[in-house]
C-alpha cells in the first residue's frame, strides 16, 4: 500500500471520518509545511507513549494515579461513575463535585455486545471494599445509560454504609454528560436521589 | 430524493462526530433503514431526547435512491420507552427484539412485522415484574414466527404426526421443532412440563410465569440455527445469561 493510501485508511478508521474526508484531511497533510504535520505526529506520539488508564478510576491521564485521585483536597470517599473518561471534564465544568470519579469505559449495550464483563467493574467493587460511603451513578441520561445504572445498583445496593444516589432528572433526556451545560450537571448533583 | 413520512421504531443509535447520531429504524412504510440525524447530540436540538432506543414516532426522512444512509429532518414523538431501561429483563427482551428486526427483516413494508416488534415493546413495558420474562421470550417467538419459522409444537417437525399432549420430546434444531420418539432426531429433550411451556410460548394466551433458562437458550439457539444464518446477533448472549447475568 502507498503512504498516501495508508494515511487515508488510517484516518478513515477515526470516528464519523469517512473515506471522502479521509482523503481531503490526507491531502491537507500534504499541502501544509512539514513541520507542522510532524506536530500532529509528535502529539499523536505522545498521547500514546503518555496518556494511560489511571489504575484506580480508569481516566485517561498522564501519571497515575490521576491528578483526581492524587488530589488530597478531594473527598475519597464520594465515587461519582460515569461512562467515559470524557464525561470527568463535564462534570469539572459544573463546579459542583469535589469527589473522585470512576470510569466504566462504556455502557451496557446488547446490540453493541458490551455486557458488564467490559465494563470497568471489578476495579469498581475493589474500591468500594475501603471507605466509601457514597456511589453517585452519573451515567447518561440516556435507555442504555438508565441500564447500567440500573445494574451497578443491584449490584451494589446490599453493600453495608454505602449510600448509591443517581444524577437528578432535569438532564436533557436522551442527551449526553458530555454536552450538558455546567448549570445543569450542577442542579442535577444538587437534586440527586437515592436509587 | 423523495421525502417520505413513516411511523418508525429507534431500533440502536451511535454517536456519528460531534453532534450527529446515526440511528437504525425499523419504518413501517419502508423496512428497516439507517439515518442520520444532524445536531441529534447537541443539547436542545430540534430532536430533544427523543431518539433513544425503543421510541416511536413519525419520522420524516429523505430518502436518497441507492444510498444505504438517509437523513432524518424531523421525528416527532408518539411513544418513548426510556422505562425499559430500568428493568434489565425489559431492556434485554426489547434489545433482542430490535436487533431480530434490525439484522433480519426484509428490505420492504412487512406490516405484520412492524405490529409484531410493537407490541412486543408495549407488552415489555406494561408486563408486572413476575411476567417479564415470560412476555420477552413469547414476543420473541411472535417475531420469528412473522419471519416464517417458528416451530409447531402440535406435530413433528420431521413426519408430521400430531405429538401426543403430556409427554417429552426432543427438540431438533435441525429438523425446526419438535420431533417424535419414532423419528429420534438430536438436540435437547424436553421434559413434558417444558414441552407444555414452550407450546405456551407460542400460543396466543397469558405467557408462562417463569421460563427459565432452559427457555432462554433454546429460543437463542433457535434464531442462530435456523433465522440467523450466520449472523451474529450479540444480545443473544445476553438473553441466556438473564437476570442473573446482566
Ligand atoms: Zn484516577
Ligand atoms: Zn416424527
Amino acid at each position: 500500500m502507498s503512504a498516501i493510501e495508508d494515511l487515508i485508511t488510517e484516518l478513515g478508521r477515526l470516528p464519523g471520518v469517512g473515506r471522502k474526508t479521509a482523503q481531503r484531511l490526507a491531502y491537507h497533510l500534504l499541502k501544509t509545511p512539514p513541520g507542522e504535520a510532524r506536530q500532529l505526529s509528535r502529539a499523536i506520539d505522545r498521547v500514546v507513549d503518555e496518556v494511560h488508564a489511571c489504575s484506580t478510576c480508569g481516566n485517561l491521564s498522564d501519571s497515575d494515579p490521576c491528578e483526581f485521585c492524587s488530589d488530597a483536597r478531594r473527598d475519597g470517599a464520594v465515587l461519582c461513575v460515569v461512562e467515559e473518561a470524557s464525561d470527568i471534564t463535564a462534570v469539572e465544568k459544573s463546579g459542583h463535585f469535589d469527589g473522585v470519579y470512576h470510569v466504566l469505559g462504556g455502557r451496557l449495550s446488547p446490540l453493541d455486545g458490551m455486557g458488564p464483563d467490559d465494563l470497568n467493574i471489578t476495579a469498581l467493587l475493589t474500591r468500594l471494599r475501603g471507605g466509601v460511603r457514597e456511589v453517585i451513578l452519573a451515567t447518561n441520561p440516556s435507555v442504555e445509560g438508565e441500564a447500567t445504572a440500573t445494574y451497578l445498583h443491584r449490584l451494589l445496593r446490599d453493600l453495608e454504609g454505602v449510600r448509591i444516589t443517581r444524577l437528578a432528572r432535569g438532564l436533557p433526556v436522551g442527551g449526553d454528560l458530555e454536552y450538558a451545560d455546567g448549570v445543569t450537571i450542577a442542579e442535577a448533583f444538587t437534586g440527586r436521589r437515592d436509587m | 430524493m423523495p421525502i417520505v413520512t413513516t411511523r418508525a421504531v429507534v431500533l440502536q443509535t451511535y454517536a456519528y462526530s460531534d453532534t450527529s447520531k446515526i440511528l437504525r429504524l425499523m419504518t413501517r412504510e419502508h423496512g428497516p433503514r439507517s439515518a442520520i440525524a444532524k445536531g441529534a447530540r447537541r443539547p436542545g436540538s430540534r430532536f430533544g431526547g427523543l431518539i433513544e432506543p425503543f421510541a416511536e414516532g413519525m419520522a420524516t426522512l429523505y430518502m436518497r435512491e441507492g444510498r444505504d444512509l438517509h437523513t432524518l429532518s424531523a421525528f416527532d414523538l408518539v411513544r418513548e420507552r426510556q422505562a425499559l431501561g430500568r428493568d434489565l429483563e425489559r431492556f434485554t427482551g426489547a434489545s433482542v427484539l430490535c436487533e431480530i428486526v434490525m439484522r433480519l427483516a426484509p428490505e420492504h413494508r412487512d406490516d405484520r412485522l412492524f405490529g409484531a416488534l410493537v407490541r412486543g415493546l408495549d407488552e415489555l413495558l406494561a408486563a408486572p415484574r413476575e411476567a417479564v420474562e415470560g412476555t420477552a421470550l413469547r414476543a420473541i417467538w411472535r417475531l420469528v414466527a412473522v419471519l416464517g419459522f417458528a416451530p409447531d409444537p402440535a406435530q413433528c417437525a420431521t413426519c408430521g404426526r400430531p405429538l401426543a399432549r403430556g409427554q417429552g420430546a426432543r427438540f431438533d434444531f435441525g429438523a425446526g421443532g419438535l420431533v417424535c420418539a419414532s423419528c429420534g432426531g438430536q438436540g435437547p429433550h424436553l421434559a413434558p412440563e417444558e414441552v407444555e411451556v414452550l407450546r405456551s410460548l407460542l400460543a396466543r394466551g397469558e405467557p408462562p410465569a417463569r421460563p427459565g433458562r432452559r427457555h432462554r437458550r433454546l429460543v437463542a439457539d433457535f434464531i442462530r440455527y435456523h433465522v440467523a444464518e450466520g449472523t451474529h446477533l450479540r444480545s443473544l448472549a445476553f438473553l441466556e445469561r438473564g437476570e442473573e447475568g446482566a
